[in-house]
């Protein structure tokens, strides 16, 4: 069981506060959704815990001991599913799995549900939803304890998702994982905590009824929850 | 050992690096090696940043820091351009 631990945490953008002595905690089991609205904060949230992106102020405890942001990717404690493609588009789909893994693990990826009929396919040339699946089963199967995809159900079609949404669940047996999407229903149908970023706070939510109430879905959504 | 992913990253900064290098080798052959391990790779680096930017989280995702790939392509490039400066230096 591992525990990633974010407190104090505070980052401003030419003097607009994005995210105000925030404090997150995820373990082992535990997915994450993390909802807010175009330009809340959330993909600089990610960034940050990733540590490409420097915060104002951070603690960061990794199983109750400090650590330094910049210690995220050399100790690989969080493998993280950017928002755009991150794969070199030239390479064959062949080629980029065994730059990930070796032996058994590589056998594993190759024969995964919905993998092998693109093999010899060009990264570049995959539907989004094909590379969004093959860049999840990339990052997934790392050995970091945590994982944070950030918009892993955008653009990706309904099958995909579904795969997805089984993926994430296997997952979380031996991972923490931190979602973040606009595509809200997905996330909530796998997410055991969820919490909305607003006002640079990050908010406990537990329904969609209180993602309405709290002004992130239409106020006709919040109607229909009776509230 | 230097691991697999490392080379899809060196090969792509060396497609700048080497005819950058071989640019400034028109003053004088023993220039390419000096060039290949200074000018060209920092010419490599600026184009790798604005065009392949996202790729870094390829590596990042692996445990390499932008820093760390940076010192491996520098390494092996002076590991390279030495002999190849005597090489050239000798004749």
């Amino acid at each position: 069981m591992n525990t990633l631990t974010i407190t104090q945490l505070t980052k401003s953008f030419k003097g607009k506060v994005v995210l105000n002595n925030a404090d997150l905690k995820c373990t082992t089991g535990d997915i994450l959704g993390i909802f807010g609205s175009n330009g809340s904060g959330k993909s600089t949230l990610l960034k940050i815990l990733f540590g490409t992106e420097k915060a104002d102020s951070i603690r960061i405890q990794f199983n109750g001991e400090n650590i330094d942001a910049k210690q995220i990717i050399p100790k690989q404690i969080i493998g993280y599913l950017p928002q755009d493609p991150f794969i070199p588009k030239a390479l064959k789909v062949r080629d980029v799995i065994p730059l990930y893994f070796k032996g058994d693990l590589q056998d594993k990826i190759f024969y995964a549900d919905g993998i092998h009929k693109m093999t010899n396919t060009q990264v570049g040339k995959l539907s989004m939803g094909e590379l969004r699946y093959l860049e999840l089963l990339l990052v997934g199967n790392l050995n970091h304890p945590f994982l944070m995809l950030d918009e892993p159900f955008s653009m990706v079609e309904p099958l995909f998702k579904e795969k997805i949404k089984e993926f994430l669940i296997t997952l979380s047996a031996n991972k923490g994982i931190i979602v973040t999407d606009h595509y809200y229903r997905d996330v909530l149908s796998v997410s055991n905590k969820n919490m909305l970023l607003k006002n640079a706070q990050l908010i406990p939510v537990n329904t969609e009824s209180e993602l309405a109430a709290l002004g992130y879905l239409p106020a006709s959504q919040n109607a229909q929850y009776g509230n | 050992m230097i691991p697999k992913a490392f080379w899809n990253y060196y090969f792509t900064i060396n497609a700048v690096n080497i005819p950058a290098s071989a640019v400034l080798a028109i003053s004088g052959l023993q220039w390419f090696p000096i060039a290949l391990c200074t000018f060209g790779p920092c010419m490599g680096l600026l184009a790798y940043y604005t065009f392949y930017r996202q790729h870094y989280y390829f590596y990042y995702n692996l445990g390499y820091t932008k820093t760390r790939l940076a010192v491996m392509l520098f390494a092996l490039n002076v590991a390279i351009a030495i002999p190849l400066l005597i090489l050239i230096l000798s004749f």
